[in-house]
């Protein structure tokens, strides 16, 4: 994901730099929280200066964003969630509900960073705007809107008085959700061994049926 | 005035009112900046003792923060209120209604608590606190957790992720200012979604 920068008027060494810094810093945010890690922290980790590291990017929230727009298209890029409308069925909608978790959940770095980039954009509205925030990219760049109008049409929606969009975002505020609780579990809960991990695959399957489940 | 009988101190009266004025005041600087913001300094400051004095009743914040997570956990009867095995849809709405209007504190605590030990726990204390609980606590359902086999994990799924959705509610709601008028159209929506 890393691989994405490409700039052609940029010199090859400072692209280097940039993936380097790129790579480092997604670490540390992954490993240690947006808010815990400073600039300076990730200067030292990349081994350049605080002032080199500022010529190429001005502010951890810059790195943030940049890091987090990287790792969602790279999300979108390995999830087949352009789906043909043929495909366009629970079957289809599924598939790419759970690709998309698989794809994010394989790496623990992946899965914490994008938990702690949601937190941090909450709490930090101002500068990192709620388009941003992981539940309103995928409401907009997945099909399961087009999904839930194409069932409505079809006179097979749950409720009828309740928007597509609506229920795209409960789906995806509840899955993500999941996800942050699997992310916080994975190491807190080794030690108790007392919840297993459960498929998350049929929890997405109990909504869409639920949704669709209604009236047929 | 906190009842701290679950904390397993052997502290004299005035010491037990030293200690909940101390978690009082942690808790709410906990909750409006996370864990991972405040300091010991701060703690002791707003509890109005010196730093050294509070070192006398906690070693670190950590184990403020389990000892709170504790109470916490135990006031809103978590273990209780989550046993939602069988439960139809209409009660679980009821219950994340009821935690939305009376129990936003706590549970924005338990997502701070969350965030913060997502790496694991300090120590042993809050391990064994949720092993005893779980333990000593009747389900609904045939749910015998000492043999994993017997448990329906497709429910067991479904309470963790309507935990999970209410924990978040309950941070937009804080955080964003959402109305809970917008928030009650979601639960609705998704109890009846999840459960019979």
């Amino acid at each position: 994901m890393f691989y994405h920068i490409e700039d052609k008027a940029l010199s090859r060494t400072i692209l280097k730099t940039r993936r380097r810094i790129l790579e480092t810093s997604f670490g540390l945010f992954a490993r240690n929280g947006i808010f815990k890690t400073t600039m300076v922290d990730i200067a030292d980790a990349v081994g350049l200066t605080r002032r080199t590291l500022y010529n190429h990017y001005d502010t951890k929230e810059d790195l943030a964003v940049l890091l987090h727009k990287l790792l969602l298209g790279d999300v979108l890029d390995n999830c087949n969630y352009k789906l043909e409308p043929e495909e366009m069925d629970r079957e289809g909608i599924k598939h790419c509900l759970v690709s998309l978790y698989d794809y994010i959940s394989k790496d623990q770095d992946r899965l914490s960073f994008t938990v702690y980039f949601d937190q941090y954009a909450r709490e930090r509205n101002d500068l990192i705007g709620e388009e941003n925030l992981f539940v309103n990219y995928l409401l907009a760049n997945t099909q399961i809107i087009d999904y839930f109008s194409h069932l409505k049409k079809r006179g097979v929606f749950r409720d009828e008085t309740v928007s597509p969009e609506l229920m795209a975002k409960i789906c995806f505020e509840s899955l993500i959700a999941y996800m942050e609780r699997i992310s916080f579990r994975s190491e807190a809960h080794k030690e108790q061994g007392i919840v297993r991990y459960h498929d998350f695959v049929l929890l997405i399957d109990k909504l869409l049926r639920g949704i669709e489940g209604a009236s047929s | 005035m906190m009842d701290l009988d679950n904390l397993g101190y052997d502290d004299s009266r005035t010491l037990n009112k030293k200690r909940g004025e101390i978690l009082t005041a942690a808790r709410k600087l906990f909750i409006e900046q996370g864990i991972d913001r405040v300091s010991m300094q701060v703690i002791a400051e707003a509890a109005s003792i010196t730093r050294r004095s509070l070192y006398n009743y906690y070693e670190s914040k950590e184990k403020i923060a389990v000892d709170i997570q504790i109470l916490n956990l135990t006031a809103v009867s978590f273990f209780d209120t989550w046993n939602i095995l069988g439960k139809s849809a209409g009660e679980v709405r009821a219950i994340i209604k009821d935690i939305l209007e009376n129990h936003l504190q706590e549970y924005m605590f338990i997502s701070c608590f969350d965030i913060f030990f997502s790496k694991g726990y300090p120590d042993r204390k809050y391990v064994d606190f949720m092993e005893r609980e779980i333990r000593s606590r009747e389900y609904g359902t045939v749910l015998d957790l000492s043999d994993p086999s017997s448990v329906d994990f497709a429910e067991f799924a479904t309470i963790d992720m309507l935990i999970a959705y209410t924990q978040r509610l309950v941070m937009r709601l804080v955080r964003e200012s959402l109305s809970f008028k917008d928030v009650e159209d979601e639960v609705n929506l998704l109890c009846s979604l999840l459960t019979n």
